[in-house]
């Protein structure tokens, strides 16, 4: 099982070697693309990327030196057609230099490299939404050789497809930042905060209503507002709890930890720390954190054990018992274990 | 049997294109059951709203029964209820479409299934590339229809102005994306009407054009709030979890305030089409580039 991380700077790479990451992944804006473009749209996120071609071939030679793998991130959901012949001198320029895999989530895309760069490894981003195992068959056939899955899949649905892979990679999600709506059946905009912000927290009021538009019952409204009183709650753990840490820096929210014993059983490749945007001590801490409950395995822990020191680590019995910070809710901390 | 039968109720859609009634779950389709006809007023009332009778064609004849739910794994129809579906078609002489979602494996083989109950000519509506490449594998002849989801556009209904959406173009500008449809031997996609929508948008050149008109889909995610309502606390908002379907009773309707009105059912958030959108539908269905305008509530 690898561990991989993200980084954004140059200086973060050593640290997330040191701290266990065998992979790392990051993203990066040329500044001839912002000139050519007008945008800094050449992944999922405006900030946390490299800032120039030159600082991504120093960081495939810090990755390397490191003992880690380096990949690139391509992922937006979709590109132009304007975009595509920048986007395939980016992967080039990044696979001559010796980078390890892009991560794509554009099909389109995905087809175009592979028929121009076939040497080129191409992992399928979390974005294109791959829930089946018929779906890894169809990205095999385009060229994928690992697939990451989605957010908010079962551990089942996991054993199902590592089953069915065939050869195909499976990267999981175990840290970090949860998006509320599928990352690629979400057709939004992060908008200023003025413009309401994400789409999933933004408070605009609404009203329950019946079938046909009637208001319901007070007491149904009242049942109601105490499940959005939850799903409020929960939202705040899938924004990383208010992005807050312990004291040592470990970072809270979206947590796989306790399901790593079932995933290293079911064949999972890798996972993946999401979170470039954070800051460097949150990118560390999260893949010390990880590290250490695969240390703990590989030694010979049993599950529940490595799980109970995953909890351990940052003390956190009621937030693992809530089952509202599990990526994987089935492997929730259980008061009697 | 029923005659099909011609639609005439307020119109301003000049070109008459292919028409069809999306109905998602089976209190929709008994109201259907209960139809005498498919006048414009029947049509309202199905779908329970009757500001549709402004926006229904004034020459078109409904030809397509739309069955099923893109966005949501517990709303694929059980045997009983597609078998019902299929009765409703035939009596009013309708092409079926069984309308799909995403799916894990499990949902995959309960389509497959599904697909050989349906009827040679009906059409399916995929929204999963792993759908659409086992679907192809097993049943290489049916029609199917490629997805809102898998139709990558910016649809937020918060934006200020068109130039928010400028670096995300539709997918289908893309020729790639058309050939790996084809692959799949689909001709037909489904498209939604995003704000500030142009009637360009809809000519895709090889492809038959679909629209759902009035409400459009901005996000869909697979936990749902409403879907939680009646599990413990520790097992909400996760997937896997068994749902009593209170999405298809209760909706939320943003109050008033925004130019644009949104909604949420279930596990997606929506927006009605506004003047300007409508306006764009009318001139691309005028135009000859939307061939089909599926009426569906949200």
């Amino acid at each position: 099982m690898k561990i991989t991380a993200p980084i954004s700077r140059i200086g973060e790479i050593e640290a997330q070697a040191a701290a266990g990451a065998h992979e790392l992944y990051c993203g990066v804006v040329p500044q001839e693309w912002v000139a050519r473009f007008n945008t800094g749209a050449v992944n999922r996120r405006f900030f946390g990327n490299l800032d120039s071609v030159a600082t991504l071939y120093a960081a495939i030679e810090a990755a390397h030196r490191a003992g880690t793998r380096l990949f690139m991130v391509l992922n937006a959901q979709h590109y132009g057609e304007t975009y595509q012949t920048a986007l395939l001198e980016l992967a080039q320029r990044f696979h001559e230099a010796g980078g390890d895999a892009v991560i794509v989530a554009d099909l389109a895309l995905v087809v175009l490299l592979h028929q121009r760069l076939p040497m080129l490894t191409i992992h399928l981003s979390s974005v294109a939404g791959c829930r089946n195992s018929a779906g890894i068959d169809f990205y095999r056939d385009l060229g994928v050789r690992r697939v990451i899955l989605p957010r908010d899949v079962t551990l089942d649905e996991i054993e199902g497809m590592a089953r069915a892979a065939n050869g195909i990679e499976l990267e999981v999600f175990v840290l970090n930042d949860g998006c509320v709506f599928e990352e690629g059946t979400c057709h939004s905009l992060h908008l200023p905060s003025k413009l309401g912000g994400p789409i999933c927290i933004d408070e605009r009021p609404f009203e329950y209503r019946d079938a046909k538009g009637r208001p319901i019952s007070e007491r149904m409204t009242r049942k109601l507002r105490e499940n959005d009183a939850d799903y409020k709650r929960w939202l705040w753990y899938r924004f990383g709890c208010g992005f807050s840490t312990t004291q040592a820096g470990y970072p809270f929210g979206p947590c796989g930890l306790c399901a790593i014993a079932r995933l290293t059983a079911a064949g999972v490749a890798s996972v993946k720390i999401a979170g470039r945007e954070g800051p460097t001590e949150r990118k560390t801490r999260s893949t010390a954190m990880v590290r250490a409950v695969l240390d703990r395995l590989e030694a010979g822990a049993q599950p529940q054990a490595a799980a109970a020191f995953a909890v351990g680590l940052r003390q956190t019995e009621d937030h693992c018992r809530s089952g509202f910070m599990c990526y994987y809710p089935e492997t929730r901390w259980q008061a009697d274990q | 049997m029923l005659q099909r039968t011609p639609i005439t109720g307020t119109r301003f859609y000049m070109k008459a294109p292919e028409i069809a009634l999306a109905l998602v779950g089976p209190r929709q389709l008994a109201a259907l059951e209960r139809s005498e006809s498919l006048k414009p007023a029947d049509i309202a009332t199905i779908l329970g709203d009757l500001e549709l009778l402004d926006r229904l064609p004034e020459d078109g004849c409904v030809t397509h029964l739309y069955f099923g739910s893109e966005f949501c794994e517990h709303l694929l129809p059980k045997p009983d209820e597609m078998a019902r579906a299929i009765a409703a078609a035939q009596r009013f002489r309708l092409t079926l479409v069984l309308a799909t979602p995403a799916a894990n494996d499990t949902l995959v083989e309960r389509i497959l299934e599904l697909e050989r109950s349906l009827p040679p000519k009906a059409e399916i509506l995929v929204n999963d590339w792993g759908v659409a490449h086992q679907l192809h594998a097993e049943a290489p002849t049916r029609p199917l229809i490629a997805g809102r989801q898998m139709a990558k556009m910016i649809k937020d209904p918060r934006v200020p102005s068109s130039a928010w959406m400028k670096p995300y173009p539709s997918s289908y500008a893309q020729p790639g994306f058309g050939r790996l449809l084809k692959g799949f031997g689909m001709i037909h996609i489904e498209l939604d009407v995003p704000p500030f929508a142009t009637p360009d948008l809809y000519v895709v050149p090889g492809f038959a054009v679909s629209v759902r008109v009035p409400y459009a889909y901005v996000a869909k995610g697979r936990l749902c709030k409403i879907g939680s309502l009646r599990q413990p606390r520790p097992e909400k908002f996760a997937p896997g979890r068994a749902c009593h379907r209170e999405c298809l009773g209760i909706v939320e309707k943003e109050r008033q305030g925004s130019a644009i009105v949104s909604y949420a059912r279930g596990n997606s958030l929506y927006y009605r089409h506004d003047a300007t959108m409508t306006h764009a539908v009318r001139a691309a269905t005028t135009a000859g580039s939307i061939t089909r305008l599926v009426f569906s509530g949200i």
